[in-house]
């Protein structure tokens, strides 16, 4: 009786479908596309070196580094992310778009390597003392 | 003439019939596409069915990394599916294999067995990326012709 | 005298066949039954469901696919019976009296049932000549299950049949309505679910469980000719019930429009039992119809003895 009830007040009320194209919204930070910062990568290689299914492909040399990734090849299991120290990769709230040749969303990107700029000299001594050994030069008595 | 061709077109386009073929899929691009004929997503808005017999459909939707055991019954499904017809790759697997790229099992992506035309990335993917992907797929199986060349269209039934 | 009688009898049959309830009112009003029943169950379940012209462009679709070319004798028999379900579904549609005083001969209950019979006999020797291991099991399912809701459809039919002493329909919908009539029709009712494969005796075309049933070698054009049939039969069946049930009463115009409400009413009561049941296996099927032959049996044959000044 419970389900005659139920159809009969399906058949009178709005459909929940989403009507094509719409689509609903997609939540952040879970299972997105990958995003790469090129200003902050080190091009430490760790993201390489995690991923699982060798969809970032990380190439050293001498000058330069090229990172490249391709949607198509990643389960989007986030473990470059976690392995970023850098926060050069994100997650980002879409999913990979349809497309219609093979190959056609990877991305590649080559950025020049660059001399590291040396920290700015600190106006009190940044190590912190351990307890009961000398205090470091310079602190103030 | 022309009036009889563009409403064969638009009927083509607005009645995509699906036969899902899974060729070692680990069942989760399986899921989205069921889910994708629920009511939330409701693929039937655009006249989708699901098919029970690839005679039936127009669209073959293949999900999987191609098994060795797989590979020829998927080339002998591709030939009992009638002109003009698609092939959607569902997932990333049946287009890169994803994350089983190194398998001893495996016989590659999916387009080194039948030409694929359109590619839905995910995994897995959402249903709504799949209902995208089946109205691509609409519209390009209303624009080719019934005997296209080099696609294995004859109308010889194979056994 | 005689030949302008017999000239103008076939030429109205011939009409009645081709144009009204024929062909041309009964294809388009079978797309509407198909779309009114996939609208109400997906409705029903809270989705939108298909847009107006979908059956439609399904035909449009599979008859633009090449006709499949098969070996000589087995294609030929092949694609004989999707013609030959089409054929016979169009003539029962054609022998409804929607129209008062439209003609029809004694007898013409027979052919009727004979008539709506055909489809589903075609379907079951369909699959057993597609030489597929799913079409045989889909056409012994189908063969089984027509026997049994058979038994309960013909049980009733006879009984009101038996009530007027008369096998026109003509005379059976002109009659007055009586006890015996309405329980006939609601086991006309409870057979239909059975004929036109719906929940929950949608067992012979059990979607995927046997790939696509008796129809899986189908293709195409062939396709779509059983998809008409199919529609076809939906307006037979549910037209038989709306003839018994709609009275013939006001002017000309009248009785047509009332007949495509009944249609209509009674398909959204089977997608209602369609959405609100699952499938029930053979064995189960099979169980229920008997057990309701055998009362309608007992009603039928009680009704006759009494009728007939017996009892």
């Amino acid at each position: 009786m419970n389900t005659l009830l139920l159809l009969i007040k399906n058949l009178f009320s709005r459909p929940v479908t989403v009507r094509f194209p719409a689509a609903p919204p997609v939540r952040s930070g879970y299972r997105g596309l990958v995003e790469y910062d090129a200003t902050k990568c080190t091009g430490c290689g760790m993201c390489a070196f995690r991923c699982t299914s060798r969809a970032i492909v990380f190439r050293s040399g001498k000058t330069d580094f090229k990172w490249s990734y391709d949607p198509a090849q990643c389960t989007f299991c986030a473990r470059c992310i976690d392995g970023c120290e850098a926060g050069a990769l994100t997650m980002a709230a879409e999913c990979p778009p349809v497309y219609l040749a093979a190959g056609a969303l990877k991305r590649a990107y080559v950025t020049p390597r660059q001399r590291p700029t040396p920290p700015a000299q600190p106006a009190a001594p940044a190590a912190p003392a351990l307890p009961g050994t000398a205090p470091a030069p310079g602190e103030a008595k | 003439m022309n009036f009889f061709r563009r409403l064969v077109c638009t009927a083509r386009r607005r009645s995509p019939w699906l036969f899902h073929m899974n060729s070692g899929s680990c069942n989760g691009c399986d899921i989205e596409l069921i889910a994708s004929l629920s009511p939330r997503y409701d693929a039937e808005q655009l006249g989708v069915q699901l098919q029970g017999s690839p005679r039936h459909a127009d669209i073959l939707c293949v999900s999987g990394p191609v098994t060795r055991n797989a590979a020829g019954a998927i080339e002998t499904v591709y030939k009992q599916v009638p002109c003009p017809k698609a092939v959607i790759a569902i997932g990333s697997c049946p287009a890169t294999t994803n994350v089983f790229i190194d398998s001893p099992t495996l016989d590659g992506p999916l387009d080194r067995h039948i030409p694929v035309d359109v590619f839905v990335p995910g995994c897995p993917p959402r249903p709504d990326a799949i209902i995208r992907g089946i109205a691509q797929a609409a519209a390009i199986v209303a624009e080719r012709r019934r005997t296209a060349e080099g696609s294995g269209c004859t109308t010889e039934v194979e056994a | 005298m005689t030949q302008t009688i017999a000239l103008s009898a076939s030429t109205d049959a011939l009409l009645r066949l081709l144009v009204f309830p024929g062909l041309l009112f009964a294809v388009p009003c079978a797309w509407f039954l198909v779309w009114l029943e996939r609208k109400a169950v997906a409705r029903m379940q809270q989705r939108i469901g298909p847009p107006f012209m979908q059956p439609f462009y399904d035909f449009v679709k599979l008859m633009s696919k090449a006709w499949p070319r098969r070996e000589e004798l087995s294609g030929a028999i092949m694609s004989f019976w999707p013609l030959l379900a089409v054929a016979s579904a169009a003539g029962a549609v054609g022998l409804l009296p929607v129209l008062p005083n439209s003609g029809g001969f004694a007898g013409d209950l027979i052919l009727l049932l004979a008539l709506l019979e055909m489809p589903s006999m075609c379907l079951v020797a369909a699959g057993f000549s597609s030489r597929s291991v799913f079409a045989e099991i889909g056409s012994v399912r189908e063969a089984i299950l027509s026997v049994s809701y058979n038994v309960v459809f013909l049980l009733a039919l006879v009984s009101i049949a038996a009530s007027q002493h008369s096998f026109r329909i003509e005379a059976l919908a002109q009659s007055s309505a009586s006890p015996l009539r309405w329980l006939g029709v609601a086991a006309i009712l409870v057979c239909l679910p059975g004929k036109l494969h719906l929940n929950p005796f949608s067992l012979s075309n059990a979607e995927q469980e046997i790939y696509a049933g008796p129809l899986t070698e189908y293709m195409g054009p062939e396709l779509a000719l059983w998809e008409l049939a199919h529609g076809l039969e939906w307006v037979a069946a549910t037209g038989l019930v709306a003839t018994l049930v709609v009275p013939h009463f006001g002017p000309a115009w009248l009785p047509p429009l009332l007949f495509v409400a009944a249609i209509a009413i009674i398909v959204l009561l089977l997608a209602f039992v369609a959405a609100a049941t699952a499938r029930l296996a053979i064995d189960t099927s099979v169980r229920f119809y008997s057990r309701c032959a055998l009362v309608f049996a007992a009603i039928a044959l009680v009704s006759a003895l009494w009728i007939g000044g017996k009892l």
